[in-house]
């Protein structure tokens, strides 16, 4: 019972901040205060009139959802490349792929800073989709890679033996089981990259400032009850993803007990 | 019955002819484009930053390490860096532990699922949101030393903005999902009939829990706290919002010699250090603990 109520603590404890923020966001006053003195929605009406915010948060969905495409491409290639092949190096190959992950961030972010600064490619669209999808493909490639393990070889290997050619073996009869596994990936990949401060801080300019910037700029130099608001859209977006993301997989789970 | 198979078998070889994926090493291309891709964007631009830390543009040279280990101001960010990342990590792991231990415990697969859930609501959100909450929470007329004042535990509210401490609170409260799933993802693997059979000859809950489950989890506890500690070494937002003039990262350091300084040369030089540390820490327990049975499955 101890460990019990010390959980609820620990996990209420985290929890409340989060949720603390959403009435701060309705507050009719410009600084903090617990609970509001006054609710109003001065602070919703500010940041959508603010054509700054409108700007980075499509900036921002754009870039993401490009980031998302050629990550999940990438990634899903690399997946099956590993579950699937036998090749030479393949023992470099899974570190390579994961690298970004375990690579302090600010190191992978100034790497691609210098690197791209010959190209002209900071401050592009083309740069920060390349730079964010490094950071993004390491996670499609292991969620691929479990969704793969469970799908049964001999199924694409059947449909091979029928006439299929691989890739079409590949796209008609793997991807449509998988297809949890790709869709999670590109959903993980795209909330990283939406709220990717570290290598946007180093990549973006006035051209390509994204969200993540502009919340980080606002924290730094003036903080008002517009964050909250920004915040509380975004608390309510990413638990909406959270929640799409589990119901498709709790689907995708009764569909294989049921067809069991 | 041999005409029908004559027929499966005809058919699509014709077909299969005219497809791309006939073209024999096609599929290779399934290794080589990622690989490639990877190469060119991760591998080749960390290297290229790295030869900037031992090269002067004529030499290599060993000037900018030892800058750094001499100069007292850089020195002290590197120490505390790793002071802060112990303390980070330390309290994760006894935070985590006992959700992980609960998790495993439970019984009712809903119950886990929603617990689950509520661990890894925060784990989406983004850490500079998550950093924002801990400002508000944090400040002096914060809901923290409101509730303390409330409590009448201080009269005075604590500053725990802009400190050490606020720092370490938003670096767990990032870490803590992961070391929650580190030691969760080892403990699932314990068979729950090891601690029934202990508790039935007699063992109490506590002594069931120290001589059997503990020692089994622990290869989760050192994946869980070598993760946290290797990404606590990273951390770059929260030093800055949440920490005080003293709590710069080695990230931070970074960052200010190529955005204010425009020193690369020292920035890689810390870089070097960074994910020399990062590398070490990783590679070292994998070649130890490599051949230990219990971490079959995990690595």
């Amino acid at each position: 019972m101890g460990l019990r109520l010390l959980v609820i603590f620990i996990l209420f404890v985290f929890l409340l901040p989060i949720i603390l923020i959403i009435p701060l966001s309705f507050t009719s006053v410009a600084y903090f205060q617990i609970p509001p003195p006054g609710y109003s929605l001065v602070w919703y009406e500010k940041v959508l009139q603010d054509p700054v915010w409108i700007q980075v948060f499509s900036r921002s969905l754009f870039i993401g959802a490009i980031t998302a495409i050629v990550s999940l491409v990438v990634g899903t290639m690399a997946a099956v490349a590993f579950t699937r092949l036998n090749f030479w190096g393949k023992n470099i190959f899974l570190p390579l792929m994961l690298s970004p992950m375990v690579v302090p961030t600010v190191v992978v972010a100034i790497g691609l800073y210098h690197f791209f600064s010959p190209f002209k490619l900071a401050d592009t669209y083309t740069g920060m989709v390349l730079s964010n999808s490094v950071i993004a493909i390491p996670i499609v490639f292991t969620l691929v890679i479990a969704s793969l393990k469970g799908v049964d070889r001999n199924l694409e290997l059947a449909a091979m033996g029928l006439g299929s050619t691989p890739i079409g073996a590949f796209f008609k009869i793997t991807v449509p089981l998988m297809k949890t596994g790709l869709f999670s990936g590109a959903l993980f990949a795209f909330s990283l990259v939406f709220d990717e401060p570290i290598i946007s801080l180093f990549m973006s300019g006035a051209n390509t400032k994204t969200l993540p910037i502009k919340y980080w700029e606002s924290l730094r130099t003036s903080i008002d009850p517009s964050i909250a608001v920004v915040s509380t859209v975004l608390i309510i977006m990413t638990v909406a993803l959270f929640l799409i993301q589990g119901w498709i997989g709790s689907n995708a789970a009764k569909r294989n007990v049921r067809q069991e | 019955m041999n005409n029908a198979q004559m027929q499966i078998t005809a058919v699509p070889l014709k077909r299969k002819n005219r497809r791309l994926s006939t073209i024999p090493g096609m599929h290779w291309l399934l290794f080589i484009i990622p690989a490639l891709y990877m190469l060119l964007l991760t591998f080749i631009p960390i290297i290229k930053i790295m030869k900037l830390g031992v090269h002067d543009g004529v030499n290599y040279t060993f000037e900018y390490l030892v800058q750094v280990f001499n100069t007292p101001v850089y020195l002290k960010v590197i120490i505390n860096t790793f002071k802060i990342s112990f303390i980070a990590t330390l309290a994760a792991l006894l935070l985590g532990y006992p959700v992980a231990y609960l998790l495993y415990k439970m019984q009712s697969d809903k119950w886990r699922n929603i617990t689950m859930s509520l661990i890894m609501i925060p784990f989406w959100i983004s850490v500079l949101i998550r950093t924002f909450t801990w400002m508000v929470m944090l400040q002096n007329e914060g809901v923290i030393n409101k509730v303390l004042m409330g409590l009448g535990l201080i009269d005075q509210p604590l500053q725990l903005l802009y400190t050490s401490t606020g720092n370490i609170v938003g670096m767990v409260h990032y870490l803590f999902p992961y070391m929650v799933l580190c030691i969760y993802s080892v403990m699932k693997g314990i068979d729950s009939r090891l601690l029934q059979a202990a508790e039935g000859m007699g063992a109490r809950p506590w002594k069931a829990f120290r001589d059997v489950v503990f020692p089994l989890s622990m290869p989760g506890v050192i994946a869980g706290v070598l993760i946290c500690f290797v990404f606590s070494l990273g951390f770059f937002i929260t030093g800055v919002l949440l920490g005080g003039p003293k709590d710069k990262m080695i990230s931070n350091l970074i960052a200010n010699f190529i955005n204010v300084t425009l020193n690369w040369h020292l920035a890689a030089a810390l870089s070097i250090i960074l994910l020399g540390a990062t590398i070490l820490l990783i590679a070292v327990p994998f070649l130890i603990f490599r051949k230990h049975p219990s971490l079959k499955g995990v690595i």
